[in-house]
């Protein structure tokens, strides 16, 4: 039985995870840093290093611990080497490799978004390639082919603002708690669509831009603000997530059939949203549409060790150089 | 008796060092850019295979953890927790600026570490030649530091003072216009790497090691956030 220590560390969540053969989780822990950063309204860089670092060594030795499994026990530990905030990256990838020598445990080096693909083998093992990946979080939103394990090719991507920064911008305007996805979703719940914000379709491509919404959001509760007219924050937010769950599904929905996939995969922390999942579902009805259990569509390391698995029995191993990167493209990404 | 890995990633140099009692075994030193996170485990891994030692050898790891370069104090902070952690051995860290120092006790001068702390101010304090603490640490901006020391050394013995430290060089010249005769900077090779101090001073101290998840970094400023969070909160406050 194969086992992996896994460590996640690339923007507010330390993380750590042991997995075995067929994505059984043996742990799964997860520190989140969201009430520090809720004092700021969102992730502020510096602050999620100086977290990561004092939260890495508890973190990691309580998934040990709740694996009941020594560092002698494992067979390699994985990390995220990026995409993502440089300064918390480091952290785990420092951690990573230093506990890898000093054990005597070979490295694998895992990126961020091959992770957030790879979380739905954590819940459906029987998950086959090749599949169409809707990536959504709080940095990145991106529709990719899965092709097979290691093999990915980004079809398009946000140009500007990721969709879960959308909701955080957008929620912070609205009174919202940060992150903006839970907060505008649990708001939208009480509200209807009525108010019709632009979403950019970008046609031809696969890319998304969401900072018009953003814009539009804002200069609406300007006006409304000036005018002294009254507004449904619920209606408001309903609108505001309507207008980013169209587009997302829409082009989700359409590389799948243009491609030819009849899996659609939803990753990433927007993954979570009700209403994202009901769409893609309701636009593509012959389609098996899979997405994760919200606490493996926020970031976690239980799929940086499902995306290590693949590579340890490839053989494809990080050497003591590894270094973090603040951006890493995916591109047919091995 | 014990072997002492330290560790400096704190600043613009990266050095490693292997200690045992009051002997050196093994030292790296790096001076090529800010490549800390990439270097740092190969050298160590080259240093100890050179030495005929293994990271089983190793019974402490000493870091420098701060002041310096926030990124840096956490690649050198979290490699050496993850050795301490991976080897099931404990920590020791040790200041940065009493590390650097350290190179260049007993030379008959007050010791006067100086590291770049961006936004025109150097990380610092002040060191008898023995290397005892005469200022506790600091951010300072180099034309204080320099009215500071020309008031020291006015009323101490020795009057001479030497520069060690990244921001030494950058900072040598106003330093020597200002203390005219009494300025001295350390030669390059002692200038820019804690490692060897860093593992000795450790050495004198091994009943401060901790284990691993209680070594923090000591950044000495708040994030950028935090203070202006705080200047905020005070301005309302004074409403």
């Amino acid at each position: 039985m194969v086992k992996i220590l896994a460590i996640e560390s690339s923007c507010d969540e330390t993380a750590a995870a042991v997995i075995t053969d067929g994505y059984r989780l043996l742990s799964n822990v997860v520190a989140t840093q969201i009430p520090v950063h809720q004092l700021y309204g969102g992730v502020v860089p510096e602050i999620a290093s100086r977290e990561h670092l004092n939260a890495v060594v508890p973190v990691v030795r309580r998934a040990l611990d709740d694996a009941n499994v020594k560092l002698s026990d494992l067979d390699a530990v994985a990390v995220t080497k990026g995409p993502g905030l440089i300064g918390s990256l480091l952290v785990g990838v420092s951690y990573a490799k230093a506990l890898a020598f000093a054990a005597g445990l070979p490295l694998i080096a895992v990126h961020h978004l091959e992770g957030h693909m790879n979380a739905p083998f954590l819940e459906h093992p029987e998950l086959e390639f090749p599949y169409l990946a809707l990536v959504v979080s709080g940095s990145h939103s991106g529709v990719a082919l899965a092709e097979k394990p290691g093999y990915y090719k980004l079809l398009g991507q946000s140009r500007d603002d990721a969709a879960g920064e959308a909701f955080d911008k957008i929620a912070r305007a609205l009174g919202l708690p940060y992150p903006g996805g839970p907060a505008i979703q649990q708001a939208a719940r009480e509200g209807e669509p009525v108010y019709d914000f632009p979403s950019a379709w970008l046609e031809g491509t696969y890319d998304f831009s969401f900072s018009g919404l953003k814009s539009a959001v804002l200069n609406f509760l300007n006006q409304k603000q000036m005018k002294g007219e009254a507004y449904r924050v619920a209606d408001v937010a309903a609108s505001a997530q309507e207008a980013i769950v169209r587009v997302l599904a829409a082009k989700a929905v359409r590389a799948a059939r243009e491609y030819g996939r009849d899996t659609i995969v939803l990753a990433g922390g927007v993954a979570a949203n009700q209403a994202l999942r009901e769409r893609v579902q309701e636009l593509a009805p012959e389609m098996r549409v899979i997405y994760p259990s919200p606490q493996f569509c926020t970031d976690n390391a239980a799929m940086i060790g499902a995306a290590a698995l693949g590579k340890f029995a490839r053989g494809e191993f990080a050497d003591l150089s590894l270094n973090a990167e603040a951006n890493l493209p995916l591109y047919f990404y091995a | 008796m014990a072997k002492i890995l330290g560790i400096d990633a704190a600043g613009k140099g990266l050095s490693l060092a292997v200690a045992e009692g009051d002997k050196l075994l093994a030292s790296a030193c790096l001076n090529v850019g800010l490549t800390h996170s990439q270097r740092l485990l190969p050298v160590l891994a080259a240093m100890l295979d050179a030495a005929a030692l293994t990271i089983q050898d190793i019974d402490l790891i000493a870091v420098t953890n701060g002041p310096g370069s926030f990124t840096g104090l956490r690649i050198g902070l979290a490699t050496a927790k993850g050795l301490a952690e991976g080897r099931g051995i404990k920590l020791l860290p040790v200041s940065t600026l009493e590390a650097e120092a350290y190179a260049v006790r007993h030379m008959g001068a007050y010791i006067c570490p100086v590291l770049d702390a961006r936004r025109n101010e150097v990380y610092t304090a002040l060191y008898t030649p023995e290397g005892a603490e005469v200022w506790p640490p600091a951010a300072l901006a180099p034309q204080a530091l320099a009215e500071k020391l020309r008031e020291f050394l006015a009323q101490n013995e020795p009057q001479q003072v030497i520069f060690v430290g990244d921001a030494a060089d950058l900072y040598i010249e106003e330093m020597r216009q200002a203390l005219p005769g009494q300025a001295l900077i350390a030669p390059p090779e002692r200038r820019l790497f804690g490692a060897p101090g860093c593992a000795f001073l450790a050495g004198e101290r091994l009943e401060e090691a901790l284990p691993p998840e209680r070594a923090a970094a000591f950044y000495l400023r708040l994030s950028e956030a935090e203070r202006n969070r705080n200047a905020r909160l005070q301005a309302e406050a004074a409403k």
